[in-house]
């Protein structure tokens, strides 16, 4: 009975080895996947971020009036997505208009200005995308 | 007695994948850098050498002629016609070849004295016209 037996330690033991090396292999596979995947996108959206690019290429705001328009083209290499839009550092409210703006397309973005602006006040616009690039443009009332 | 050195070689061979992976993460990192760095220095290069003037503005019955001459060293396309700060016609497909002259025609719509006029191209230039007489 015990000669039978004698020979099954060093196979259960390789096994449990074995399966020790799997599991350790998978879960630093796992893991390196994991960290070139977030070093890659990590790359990836900083290279994006240079290929943005926006312009406000013409605005009407009327002083005495809150509402301005704005008409931004996206004149860069990638799709923009428009996150906030700031009047002199105030954050302003969207009341209409695409904040997804494909490559060479315009997108007419009407805002609510904090303070309906007087003749000729040059009013400091910043407009905020998703891949962390601000576009500021100063622009004046109109009489 | 033989397997003695298998674990240097097989060491040595684990640096080695390491090493390339390493490396040519890098590269195909700094490829795509340089790739997309060089897409953007062309399209500012392209957008420096766009010059566009509008040559004269007139009523010809109920729609406004916009002359617009090409003085630049690109073909240009016109992407939008605003007045007076408000966008008037959008446009799809109209490219002016350099060195020529194109006419704009807006449908419908008459230009009075003291209009401000202003075209843009699809990299973001502009040519304005202040309506005088």
């Amino acid at each position: 009975m015990l000669k039978k037996t004698r020979g099954v330690t060093p196979i259960i033991s390789d096994l449990l080895l074995a399966a020790i090396v799997v599991a350790a292999f998978a879960i630093v596979y796992s893991a390196s996947t994991g960290i070139t995947t977030q070093l890659f996108n990590y790359f990836s959206g900083a290279f994006d971020r240079i290929q943005e690019d926006l312009i406000v290429e013409e605005a009407y705001i009327k002083s005495g009036n809150a509402t301005a328009t704005l008409y931004v083209r996206n004149i860069g290499g990638v799709t923009t997505k428009i996150t906030a839009i700031y009047c002199n550092g105030t954050l302003i409210q969207l009341i209409s208009g695409s904040q997804t703006v494909k490559v060479g397309e315009l997108t007419i973005l009407v805002v609510k200005l904090p303070k309906a602006p007087s003749q000729y006040s040059p009013q400091k616009i910043t407009i905020a995308t998703l891949l962390g690039n601000k576009f500021t443009f100063r622009l004046v009332a109109i009489p | 007695m033989n397997s003695k050195g298998s674990s240097t070689v097989l060491g040595a061979l684990l640096f080695i994948i390491i090493a390339i992976s390493v490396a040519s993460f890098t590269f195909s990192l700094s490829l795509d850098y340089q790739k997309k760095w060089k897409d953007y220095l062309k399209r500012q290069e392209l957008r420096q050498r766009e010059k566009i003037e509008i040559v004269s503005v007139e009523n010809v019955g109920l729609d406004t002629y916009i002359k617009v001459i090409n003085i630049g060293g690109e073909a240009v396309k016109i992407a939008a016609v605003y007045i007076n700060h408000r966008l008037i016609e959008v446009l799809d497909e109209f490219y002016i070849p350099s060195g020529s002259e194109r006419t704009i025609i807006i449908k419908n719509f008459n230009i009075e004295q003291g209009d401000y006029i202003k075209i843009t191209t699809d990299r973001g230039n502009f040519a304005t016209y202040y309506v005088t007489g």
